[in-house]
C-alpha cells in the first residue's frame, strides 16, 4: 500500500469528472479510498485472530457440521469481535484525518474538519486553526475509544 | 458394527493401520503408548485424517467419503469442546442443529439433557465460569441431544482428578448404554479402561488390534501392551 490515498483520489477525479459532478460523489468514493487505505492494518488484526479461532475450534465446528453463514455467526464473528472492533476504531480514526480524496471532491462551501483545518492554516488564522485541531482531535479519539470498546465489552476469551 | 477394512493412514514417516471390527454397542478403550497413533485412528474415523488406503463402514455404510458433520458421530476432544462465546444452552443446541437455533421442544431437549448430566440450571451460564468436570459434562450433554450411534472420546477427562474422571468414565459409559451407543474412548489410564469394563483395544508399532475384553487383556497383556504398562 505505498499509494498515497491522495495519488487515489487524483485518479478516480480524472476518471470520474467527465462522468459526474465530483461533489455528489465526494462521500462515497472517500468512504471507498479510506476503506482501501485501511485495509491492510485492519488484516493484520483479523487475519491472526481468525486463524487461531480456526487452530482452536475449527474440528468442533466441523464435527457439528458448521459451515458457512452458521460458522460465520457462530464462531467466527464472535471470535473476532475484539480485532473487529479494533480494526474499525483505527479505520475509522484514519478517516477522520482524511485529507487526500477529500482536498479534490468536496464542495467548495462545505467543509470537512482536516480541510477545514488546512484552509484556515492556509490563510493564517492559526489561532482559529489550533480550535479546530482540538475538535478533531478530540472527535478522532471518541470514535476511536467507542468503537474499540464496542469490540470488548462482554466479550469471551 | 463398526469395520476398518484394511484402512491406512500416513502422516509423514508416521504410519498406521487397522484392520478390525467393533460391535455395535460395544464400548472400547483405545489405549497405546504416546504417539502411537491413537488419536489419528479417531481423527480418520471422524474425518479430520483422510487414509491412504481402505474404508470405514458403519452399518454397511462407508463413511470414508462423508464431510466430518455428515458421519453419524458425536466426537468430544481433549480440550475446546465449547464454544466459550456461547452460552451452555446455546451449545448444546448446536448438537440439535448446527445453526444453533430451535424451537420450543429444542429448548427441552436441551434442558433435559442438561439435566441428564448433571447440569440442571446451568442454561445461561457461560463455559468460562464452569469448572473442567462441569465442561465435559455440558460437552456429554450435547452429545446426548446429537443422539448419533457412534461416540468418540479422545482423552476428554485427562485434565480431571481421579475421582472425578471415574465418575465422568461411569456417565459416558451410563449414557451410550441408554441409547445402544457404540463408544471409543481414548484414554492413557488402564484404571479407565477397567472401570468402562468393555473391550479393550491396544494401538502400538503402527497397528491397531482388534478389540478384545478388556479386563482379561489387562489381567494377562499381551507384548505390546505390557510394554506401555510398564
Amino acid at each position: 500500500m505505498a499509494v498515497s490515498p491522495l495519488v487515489i483520489g487524483t485518479g478516480l477525479f480524472i476518471l470520474l469528472f467527465p462522468l459526474a459532478n465530483p461533489v455528489t460523489l465526494a462521500l462515497p468514493v472517500t468512504a471507498l479510498v479510506n476503506g482501501v487505505m485501511a485495509l491492510p492494518f485492519a488484516l493484520r488484526a483479523l487475519v491472526p485472530a481468525a486463524q487461531e479461532a480456526e487452530a482452536r475450534f475449527g474440528p468442533l465446528a466441523d464435527s457439528l457440521g458448521m459451515t458457512g453463514w452458521h460458522r460465520m455467526r457462530r464462531l467466527t464473528l464472535p471470535r473476532l469481535r475484539r480485532p473487529l472492533g479494533f480494526a474499525a476504531a483505527l479505520a475509522a480514526a484514519l478517516s477522520m484525518g482524511d485529507l487526500g480524496v477529500i482536498a479534490l471532491f468536496a464542495d467548495p462551501d462545505a467543509a470537512t474538519l482536516p480541510l477545514l483545518l488546512y484552509r484556515l492554516m492556509g490563510s493564517y488564522r492559526m489561532d482559529q486553526a489550533a480550535g479546530v485541531a482540538l475538535v478533531l482531535l478530540g472527535l478522532s479519539l471518541l470514535v476511536f475509544w467507542v468503537l474499540d470498546r464496542g469490540g470488548r465489552v462482554d466479550a469471551d476469551v | 458394527m463398526l469395520t476398518f477394512e484394511g484402512v491406512v493412514i500416513v502422516q509423514g514417516d508416521f504410519r498406521l493401520t487397522a484392520d478390525m471390527t467393533v460391535p455395535k454397542g460395544a464400548q472400547v478403550a483405545v489405549m497405546g503408548p504416546s504417539g502411537a497413533g491413537k488419536s489419528t485412528l479417531l481423527a480418520a474415523l471422524v474425518g479430520f485424517v483422510a487414509p491412504v488406503a481402505g474404508r470405514m463402514v458403519w452399518q454397511g455404510r462407508d463413511l470414508t467419503p462423508l464431510a466430518p458433520g455428515a458421519r453419524p458421530i458425536s466426537m468430544i476432544f481433549q480440550d475446546n469442546n465449547l464454544f466459550p462465546h456461547l452460552s451452555v444452552a446455546q451449545n448444546v443446541a448446536l448438537g440439535l442443529n448446527p445453526s444453533g437455533r430451535g424451537g420450543a421442544g429444542d429448548a427441552l431437549l436441551v434442558e433435559g439433557a442438561l439435566a441428564r448430566v448433571g447440569l440442571a440450571g446451568f442454561e445461561t451460564r457461560k463455559p468460562a465460569i464452569l469448572s473442567g468436570g462441569q465442561q465435559s459434562r455440558a460437552a456429554l450433554a450435547r452429545m446426548l441431544v446429537q443422539n448419533r450411534p457412534l461416540v468418540l472420546l479422545d482423552e476428554p477427562f485427562a485434565a480431571l482428578g481421579p475421582a472425578m474422571r471415574g465418575d465422568m468414565v461411569d456417565l459416558v459409559a451410563g449414557l451410550c448404554a441408554e441409547r445402544g451407543a457404540t463408544l471409543l474412548m481414548v484414554t492413557h489410564d488402564p484404571v479407565d479402561a477397567a472401570r468402562l469394563a468393555g473391550d479393550l483395544c491396544v494401538v502400538a508399532e503402527g497397528v491397531v488390534s482388534a478389540p478384545m475384553p478388556a479386563l482379561a487383556l489387562l489381567a494377562n497383556p499381551p507384548e505390546a501392551l505390557r510394554a506401555y504398562l510398564g
